[in-house]
């Protein structure tokens, strides 16, 4: 399988909030990855990192399964609904998703909260952007 | 994009090692070192060893430019296991002309957490 050669990448962070079953939260917005090209995605629960860097706790592995992802493209959501825990490389073996080449709209990417059930308030879910600059 | 095997010119390692009671702050930049040995070469995969403190680190490196190719990846990302971990893939990059003096790593430790021994030996294959 094919796996990316990263010339750049991003850490991006989001923290659930308070907790609410269909709870949308959107990316905020990232001066750096406006307009690049993003090529390949994952995502990091508490097992790869302990603390964000902003402090909060971190999401589980399980609790990963409670979170979906959309990711839109200028106003489409082309990818709808991913489920983040098949963005999380050690959840598939070590693999990292590559996507095709997208310029992502993150303002207009959310997470949303399928379940609440591994989740805490105010947890973070960490991803990680592949990307070339514009 | 190639497949998962290329061909290394040589590996460079850095030992980040820390003084016993040496106290680690969150988020403080902790700079590689001075000696400038990526300058003109270009990084094709990045390796680090493990220990107890995996999860909590992050590696920011910078480019001569100034410019930011890794933006706090965390540090399990790239961790390769002594003993061959099947599921742990080898990361590779194509990252040109790193400056050891701009690039650090943070820690998201808890604030003033003692280190007790060596940090981890990060590796440049390049």
């Amino acid at each position: 399988m094919l796996q990316p050669i990263a010339e750049r990448t991003y850490l991006v962070e989001v923290n659930v909030g308070a907790l609410s079953v269909q709870k949308q939260v959107n990316f905020q917005f990232i001066p750096q990855l406006e307009g690049a090209t993003i090529y390949a995605i994952q995502s990091f629960g508490a097992t790869q990192l302990a603390l964000s860097p902003n402090g909060s706790a971190v999401v589980t592995t399980a609790g990963l399964s409670d979170l979906t992802v959309t990711f839109a493209v200028g106003d489409n959501q082309d990818y709808f609904l991913v489920p983040v825990a098949d963005l999380n490389s050690a959840s598939i073996s070590g693999f990292i998703r590559m996507i095709s080449d997208k310029k992502l709209n993150l303002t207009k990417s959310f997470i949303t909260l399928q379940g609440n059930a591994n989740l805490v308030a105010n947890q973070s879910v960490l991803f990680q952007f592949t990307y070339r600059a514009r | 994009m190639v497949k998962n095997n290329r061909v290394f010119d040589g590996i460079y390692t850095i030992s980040i090692l820390a003084t016993v009671g040496q106290i680690v702050n969150v988020s403080t930049p902790q700079y590689f070192q001075n000696a400038n040995y990526l300058a003109n070469k270009t990084v094709k995969a990045i390796t680090v060893t493990q220990n107890s403190l995996s999860d909590r680190f992050l590696i920011t490196l910078v480019d001569t430019s100034g410019t930011q190719l890794l933006f706090n990846t965390p540090f399990r990302d790239l961790l390769q296991t002594s003993n061959g971990n099947p599921d742990q893939k080898l990361r590779l990059f194509r990252l040109n002309n790193i400056d050891l003096q701009r690039s650090y790593y943070t820690s998201v430790i808890p604030f003033g957490y003692t280190i007790t021994g060596t940090i981890f030996n990060i590796n440049f294959y390049i």
